[in-house]
């Protein structure tokens, strides 16, 4: 119990910041639920792991492999600026939102075999991040940390840099949350209304897309798809109203990755972050056999 | 007030499903709108609304408040909302980002339609745990809740039994009762025909006015 207080007073920052990150990512990842767009979620995780990569080879052909490195390393150190990540946000974002463009038409104009156009989507950037890993140089345990990144060890001007964004984003997504709502649920009821479904599904993927890729860059690939998928799963199957799901939603972001710490604290010697994924999942789990045998229980009395 | 399409081409990007189209619809018109599956029908309904672009034409309409009641079937009734916030999201102050944390608006008029309706008893259910009749009438409540002055229907009747049937036709008859428009869309025969005051049917590309009433 001592130890994993000091880990949890050592490591206070990043937890801290984390949690901010995985309760945003929860949230986007409610709202893909409800439009039934989690596979689009998916793809979003991977499409940010690739054009992150694509990102840094781009910068390294325009001002070299040396230049890059410096930038990362910055970066990755307590004397990083906001003007390295800045930098490295140059080339990144760009190529992320061109690489987003092809999924966002397919989800906004529902096109023919949508699903199956998603699986190629996650299949092909699945695959092609370790080659261009390859390509550009880039060893194993650079492959192992883009998939799950050290989140203890992420600097915390890093947490800060992209702190302003993402409130940014998701403040507007809570902003627009009822229009959204309409506009995934019954496009026609929403047009009625004065309001215009496509442009309101291209603003949500488009900022889902955005803060994904941020959170997939702090959280991690793997991280980042159990923080958009199990809040929210298990809040829907465990709650009645709209209010009370995305309540629960936030609580469980926040609650699955703290217990998920404890637990990564508790065996040290393993890593992390493939622990706290694998807990939230089996965490959400017990809880859902929690609630069917509750409910069980209840309709029997 | 009127609604009418001149000379319109209707359908979806450039390709036309009804061309040479023209349709005038009065105040107080009662419309039965049929035509086999896969005919136009909810398309000719969507451009109606004014929410489906023409290929082609005009359309001109002075109606202030147009509603619509989609096919039940096309609902993911797994949706976490109740038939109460459902029949809300007719009131459109409720998408204002003043209304984020407060209570819904319009409460006192999402409560006279359900009264109305005879939905007051399950108004707190969730769309999962009414019957297929229950949300028919939830679906046409929101349209009601707008104040509409031409009510739209896709298949309001399919999927009902011959009470939930009934209760529909009941609710359609005092809201036309009020020299208000309603258009009724099926595939089927028209149930109670005196209902209505016009018939139009979809066939081969081309819409057909048979008889009036």
């Amino acid at each position: 119990m001592e130890k994993i207080a000091g880990y949890f007073v050592q490591y206070q920052v990043a937890i801290a910041f984390s949690l901010f990150y995985f309760t945003a990512t929860a949230y986007v990842g409610l709202l893909l639920i409800l439009r039934r767009a989690s596979l689009f979620g998916m793809v979003l995780s991977q499409v940010a792991q690739v054009s992150f990569l694509l990102g840094l080879a781009t910068a390294a052909a325009f001002k070299g492999h040396e230049h890059v490195f410096a930038m990362i390393n910055r970066s990755a150190t307590p004397a990083g600026s906001d003007w390295h990540f800045l930098e490295i946000d140059s080339f990144v974002f760009p190529i992320t939102l061109v690489l987003l463009i092809p999924f966002v038409y397919a989800a906004v104009r529902g096109i023919r075999n949508k699903e199956t156009l998603l699986v190629l989507g996650l299949l092909f950037f699945l695959a092609a991040y370790p080659l261009i890993n390859k390509i550009s140089g880039g060893g194993d345990a650079v492959l192992a940390k883009a998939y799950f990144t050290e989140i203890l060890y992420t600097p915390p001007d890093m947490f800060l840099h992209y702190l302003p964004v993402i409130v940014f984003l998701v403040g507007l997504l809570v902003a627009l949350h009822r229009r959204m709502l309409l506009s995934g649920f019954d496009p026609v009821q929403a047009r009625l209304m004065g309001l215009n479904p496509v442009v309101y599904d291209t603003i949500f993927y488009f900022v889902a897309g955005l803060i994904l890729s941020v959170a997939v860059r702090i959280l991690g690939a793997y991280v980042s798809m159990a923080a958009l998928i199990v809040p929210a799963f298990v809040a829907l199957h465990t709650q009645r109203l709209m209010l009370q799901v995305v309540a629960a939603t936030i609580v469980l972001a926040i609650l699955l990755p703290l217990t998920g710490f404890i637990v990564a604290f508790h065996y040290d010697g393993w890593s992390t972050e493939p622990l706290i994924t694998v807990h939230m999942i089996v965490a959400g789990a017990v809880l859902l056999a929690i609630y069917a045998v509750m409910r069980l229980l209840k309709i029997r009395r | 007030m009127t609604l009418e399409l001149v000379n319109a081409a209707i359908g979806y990007g450039r390709k036309a499903l009804i061309s040479c189209l023209d349709l005038k619809v009065n105040s107080g018109d009662v419309i039965f709108l049929s035509g086999p599956n896969g005919s136009g029908k909810s398309t000719l309904a969507k451009t109606l609304l004014g929410v489906l672009p023409l290929v082609s034409g005009r359309r001109v309409t002075d109606f202030a408040r147009l509603a619509y009641v989609p096919q039940s079937s096309h609902f993911d009734i797994q949706y976490p909302i109740t038939v109460q916030a459902l029949v809300a999201q007719g009131v459109r102050q409720n998408l204002a980002l003043r209304q984020l944390l407060s209570r819904e608006a319009g409460g006192v008029e999402t409560r006279q339609v359900l009264e109305q309706v005879g939905l007051v008893s399950c108004a707190k259910s969730l769309l999962r745990e009414v019957s297929g009749g229950q949300l028919q009438r939830a679906l046409i409540a929101r349209a009601l809740v707008a104040n509409p002055d031409f009510l739209l229907l896709d298949e309001p009747f399919s999927n009902l039994d011959r009470s939930g049937r009934g209760e529909v036709a009941g609710i359609l008859r005092s809201f036309a009762a009020g020299n208000r428009t309603v258009c009724v869309i099926d595939h089927g025969d028209a149930i109670e025909k005196s209902f209505y005051s016009r018939f139009l049917e979809i066939e081969t590309g081309h819409l057909l006015e048979q008889r009036s009433a």
